[in-house]
């Protein structure tokens, strides 16, 4: 027997606000469990009530699910932290850091003014700031992954602030070396850079829907 | 009679390798319904050992998923990688010869001399 639409928004009730799931790609596999089950269980002459009860307690009720979650949850932070560490370490073995070097002193060398140069980059730093930010939380609408991508973003704020600072007033009035300017500007586009070919890299790889 | 839940625990991922060798792709409904009909009705898997289960395999790179829209809500059919079907193959291998050992030890009649 089909379920109606409120039985199927009922279910989705249930798993996103009484369970609290967070993980689309969980929500939906399990909303297509539910109803394929529940439909054969009103066949068999179960109450849809009692059908979703059961399905519920063969989950393990309310911590079985969010336990399914993390679970998945902790398995993508693997992937990604492996992802990222072998873009990392693929910079050390290649031409690629020639070319990273060449392009981070050309970005530099490029404009005439140092200091003017030093706040566009700012500018375009905090954009990708936001957007590896933004991306990552598309990626994966959970809970748990805006909090540990805010813990990983506050290791930007320093250099945010500095930078911000820097977009404001001319190198010689901030109390930093320009050489150590340089340096971090070179780490911070390396991290950038590490980081877009680690999203690129995952997206090929597990093609997850961006919603 | 029903299995015991611990003695399931350590084949689960064998048996789905297994079924998921001999058929292209299967949805995690299907899994239980199809290991309910072959067992007839002896090994009935919880929800809440198959997905987990499900969900290891492929961030192992034993499975690959792919979603598709059936009667208007997305299904997610599961399939095995290279790496998986090599996998299944030493795996359902390993599972037979560890139950001929435990028949030998159940029943040691069996033993030749």
């Amino acid at each position: 027997m089909k379920l109606t639409e409120n039985q199927k928004e009922n279910i989705h009730q249930h798993l996103v606000e009484w369970n609290e799931l967070k993980d689309i790609q969980l929500i939906e596999e399990l909303t297509d469990h539910y109803i394929t089950s529940i439909e054969s269980k009103l066949d068999e002459g179960k109450a849809f009530e009692d059908a979703k009860k059961e399905i519920y307690m063969s989950f393990g009720g309310m911590w079985g699910i969010k336990k399914m979650e993390e679970k998945r949850q902790s398995e993508h932070n693997n992937r990604v932290y492996k992802i990222f560490k072998s873009t990392f370490l693929s910079y050390f073995n290649s031409p690629k850091m020639l070319i990273f070097i060449v392009l981070g002193a050309l970005s530099i060398f490029l404009t005439n003014n140092h200091f003017v140069a030093f706040g566009k980059f700012t500018a375009v730093m905090l954009f990708g700031v936001m957007l590896v930010y933004m991306v990552f939380i598309n990626i994966k609408k959970i809970k748990h992954v805006k909090k540990n991508l805010f813990v990983t973003q506050l290791i930007n704020i320093p250099f945010a602030i500095l930078m911000i600072s820097n977009l404001f007033s001319p190198i010689k009035d901030l109390f930093i070396n320009p050489l150590l300017l340089v340096f971090i500007w070179f780490v911070m586009l390396f991290y950038y850079i590490v980081a877009f070919e680690t999203i690129f890299s995952y997206y090929k790889k597990y093609k997850f829907s961006l919603r | 009679m029903k299995e015991p839940k611990s003695m399931l625990k350590g084949s689960l991922s064998v048996i789905i390798l297994k079924l998921l060798q001999d058929r292209q792709r299967m949805y995690g409904y299907e899994i239980t319904q199809k290991v309910k009909e072959i067992t007839a009705g002896d090994i009935a898997i919880t929800e809440g050992a198959l997905y987990p289960t499900l969900h290891k395999l492929e961030a192992d790179e034993l499975l690959e998923s792919t979603t598709e829209i059936v009667e208007g809500r997305a299904r997610k059919y599961y399939f095995l990688t290279q790496k998986g079907n090599q996998h299944s193959v030493s795996a359902v291998t390993e599972l037979q010869n560890f139950l001929n050992n435990i028949q030998l030890i159940l029943n040691p009649s069996l033993i030749r001399n």
